[in-house]
Formats: C-alpha cells, sequence, structure tokens
C-alpha cells in the first residue's frame, strides 16, 4: 500500500505529493498527518502539490478536511505550489479550498506558516 | 515595387490546383470548352487592341478607375498587361499555369487596392464588348455561336471566383493578423514590484478574453513568484454578472496559487452598478484607485515608502 511519506522540518510536518493518489492513499495520508500532529507535536502542515498536474474533486476536498482537522489539533495548514492550470480546473469545478491557506512554493510557504503560528501565538 | 512583386509571385497560392480543377469541374467548364477557346484564338487577335481601347476608354471615363493610370507610360504598359491577359482566355492552355497567372493577377489588383466592385464591373464591360465580335464572327452556326459563348462564360466566371478569392483571403489574413494583436495587447501582465504584478484590462471582457487574463495572469504569477496582483478595471466600460464573475475566478484562482488579488479601478457608477446587480465581491481586496492597491501591496509585502527630499 502506497504511503505518502511526511517530513518533520522544525515544528512543521512537510509533505510532498509527487505521484497521482488513489482514494486510499488520500485517506492514509489524512490518517497519518493527523498521527504525526499530535504525536511530533507539529504547529503547521505544509503541502507540496507542485508535482501535480491534476486535482479531482475527492483531493480537492480532502485538501479542505485535512485543514479542517488540522485546525482542531492546533496545526496550520497551508497548501504550496499549485500550478497555473490546476489552479483554472478547481476553480471552475468549484473547489476554492476556503479555509485552506495557499503559498506560491515551499520557501513562501514556510513563512506563511510561520506568520501563522506566531499570529495564533499572540492570540 | 518590383521587389513587391516577387513577393506576390512567390506566395503561397489561395486557390490549390486540386481545387481549381473542382471549380472547373462546378461550372461544367470541360475540354470541349477549352478547344472551342483555343479555336476562337485568331479571332480574338483580331478584335483585341480594339476592346482593350474600349475598355479604358471606359476606365478614363471614372474618377475612380482613372486614378490608376497617372500618365501615359503607366497606361501603355497597363494596357500591353491587359492584353496578354485578354489572349490568355483563349490560348487554350488552363492548367497549373493559368490559375498561377490568374492568382498573381488578383493580387496585384489587391494589392493597389482596387475595389473589387470597379474589378468586377471590368469584367463585365470584358463581356460587353467582347460578346458582340463573337456572335459576329459565327452568326453563320449559331449552335457552336452559343457553345463558344457558354464556354467564355463559364472561364470569365472562373476567373472571377479567382480574383474574389484572392482579396477575401488578403483580407482574412489581415483580419487575423489583427485579433492576434489585439487579444496579445489587451493582456499585458506588469511586473511593477518586486512581487507585485498588475494587469490593466482594458475594454470589454467577454468570455474569451476572461480566459487568455486568467491564464496569462496565472502564468507570469508562476514564472515570477508575486505574491500579489492588481488587477486594473478602469477601461472596463461595463461590469455586469459576467465580468464578475470572471473577476472572482481569477482572484480565486490566484488564491489557490498562493497570490492575493487586488481589484482597482473602480468608478463611483461602477460600485453603484455591482451593488445594485445583487453582486458582493466579498473576500476579495477592492481599491478605487491602482494607486491605493499598490500602497496595499506595499503594505502587505512589508515594505514603506519614504521621500527623501523636501
Amino acid at each position: 500500500m502506497d504511503r505518502i511519506p511526511i517530513l518533520k522540518v522544525g515544528n512543521i510536518l512537510l509533505v510532498s505529493i509527487r505521484v497521482d493518489m488513489d482514494d486510499i492513499t488520500v485517506q492514509n495520508l489524512h490518517d497519518d498527518l493527523c498521527e504525526d500532529i499530535v504525536k511530533k507535536r507539529a504547529q503547521g502542515v505544509l503541502i507540496d502539490i507542485s508535482s501535480l498536474d491534476m486535482v479531482d474533486s475527492y483531493i480537492g476536498h480532502m485538501l479542505g478536511t485535512i485543514a479542517s482537522t488540522s485546525s482542531i489539533l492546533g496545526a496550520v495548514t497551508v497548501v504550496a505550489g499549485m500550478r497555473p492550470a490546476v489552479a483554472l480546473t478547481m476553480v471552475e469545478l468549484g473547489l476554492t479550498l476556503k479555509n485552506v491557506k495557499t503559498a506560491l512554493n515551499i520557501e513562501l510557504g514556510i513563512v506563511e506558516i510561520n506568520n501563522l503560528i506566531q499570529v495564533q501565538g499572540a492570540t | 515595387m518590383h521587389k513587391a512583386m516577387a513577393v506576390l509571385q512567390q506566395q503561397k497560392p489561395e486557390v490549390s490546383l486540386e481545387e481549381w480543377e473542382r471549380r472547373k469541374e462546378f461550372v461544367s467548364f470541360t475540354e470541349e470548352d477549352a478547344a472551342l477557346l483555343r479555336e476562337l484564338r485568331p479571332i480574338a487577335e483580331s478584335y483585341a487592341d480594339e476592346v482593350i481601347d474600349g475598355l479604358y476608354k471606359k476606365f478614363i471615363q471614372f474618377p475612380e478607375t482613372k486614378a490608376f493610370f497617372p500618365d501615359e507610360k503607366t497606361l501603355n504598359r497597363v494596357k500591353a498587361l491587359q492584353k496578354d491577359y485578354f489572349l490568355g482566355l483563349t490560348r487554350g492552355e488552363y492548367g497549373a499555369d493559368y490559375l498561377t497567372n490568374r492568382l498573381f493577377i488578383g493580387r496585384v489588383h489587391q494589392m493597389i487596392k482596387l475595389s473589387p466592385r470597379w474589378y468586377m464591373g471590368a469584367y463585365s464591360i470584358y463581356k460587353q464588348l467582347v460578346f458582340p465580335k463573337v456572335i459576329e464572327a459565327s452568326k453563320h452556326d449559331l449552335e457552336k455561336c452559343k457553345r463558344i459563348l457558354m464556354a467564355l462564360i463559364r472561364l470569365i466566371s472562373l476567373d472571377q471566383e479567382i480574383a474574389v478569392t484572392t482579396y477575401i483571403m488578403a483580407s482574412e489574413l489581415v483580419i487575423t493578423r489583427q485579433s492576434e494583436e489585439i487579444v496579445e495587447l489587451s493582456t499585458p501582465v506588469m511586473q511593477i514590484w518586486d512581487q507585485v504584478l498588475a494587469l490593466p484590462i482594458i475594454g470589454t471582457l467577454d468570455s474569451n478574453r476572461a480566459q487568455t487574463v486568467m491564464d496569462s495572469l496565472l502564468n507570469r504569477i508562476a514564472e515570477t513568484g508575486a505574491r500579489i496582483a492588481i488587477i486594473d478595471i478602469t477601461g472596463v466600460p461595463i461590469v455586469d454578472t459576467g465580468v464578475a464573475q470572471y473577476l472572482i475566478k481569477a482572484v480565486t484562482a490566484s488564491r489557490l496559487m498562493g497570490a492575493e488579488c487586488i481589484i482597482s479601478g473602480i468608478k463611483p457608477h461602477i460600485a453603484e452598478a455591482i451593488v445594485q446587480l445583487g453582486l458582493t465581491l466579498e473576500g476579495i481586496a477592492t481599491k478605487p484607485t491602482m494607486a491605493d492597491a499598490l500602497a496595499l501591496a506595499f503594505q502587505h509585502t512589508g515594505l514603506t515608502v519614504s521621500k527623501t527630499k523636501t
């Protein structure tokens, strides 16, 4: 069974999705992330999708779910590196990922997460 | 001029030989017609000068056509070419060479900007001048006379088709080039600051253009790594539900990529219209002018602008 590796960098969990995922892989990723957030006391989740040239409605939906769950567990989620064509398709499909923060690439994603963590810490 | 002629001669043919044959088939131009016209050659030669003179007498009478013959020299040169064209009708060869020659003639007329209505009119004058001659020469055999006239009509109509085709193709070429230019001109995405893009939209935003605008915006965001894009709609005359929808889509797609959009250039009456339509640009930063939007962009990227002189 395919599992997407989750890397811990400081207080951030980094997930780079490089293959087209089937529904089971997505579900597994969700489960693994939730466990790791608690176990590794992560404050942020960064999901890099710059290698994906297609995001279907299921994955789009799952990204939203991951963000919501992480938020309940006290971690902020940022999706980074969405390609122009993918963004266009998502909008056409009506998947606007309203509750998910986004960034242009991993680097800016880390900056964004740190900003968000700071804001959270302040409040 | 000679250079231009060479270009015209080398141009890719507007009508392929295959299509030419199909057209001949369509107007029932047969080998028999070709043979009849070939037979007409000596007679045509005998009255060629007279016909050409008659034709140019007419051209001289009208300022629209006279303008093309500024002096005697030009007139004589063109007359010689016209005679060659006229005798070409009875040369008896109506294949590839004939087609090439007719296409070239069409292009030359198109290039000198002779309006097609005068060009087509000239064919009518031709018929009026030539047909009585042909009838006169073959009146002893009315059946054959009829066939000759039919052959001539078929060939002349083919010539006209070629001429019209070259005109249309030339205009289409211009239209295609212009519409490409318009699309390019209408969607510039400029980087106005580090990580800040500006996209002024000028003119009506239809679905086609909205798509191009959105494509170039998203691609530029990816290329430049911009974090803020300012969409300026000062030049958009009407904002209706459709336009608002496109703007919302562009903003949402940019956000998915990690860039924030600011919409600027919303004039008071446009703002009124947006509200009256019941549209909410909720969650989208809007500013009245590009300057305000830029100030907001600076604020978001953590930049400050300061005066160095007082």
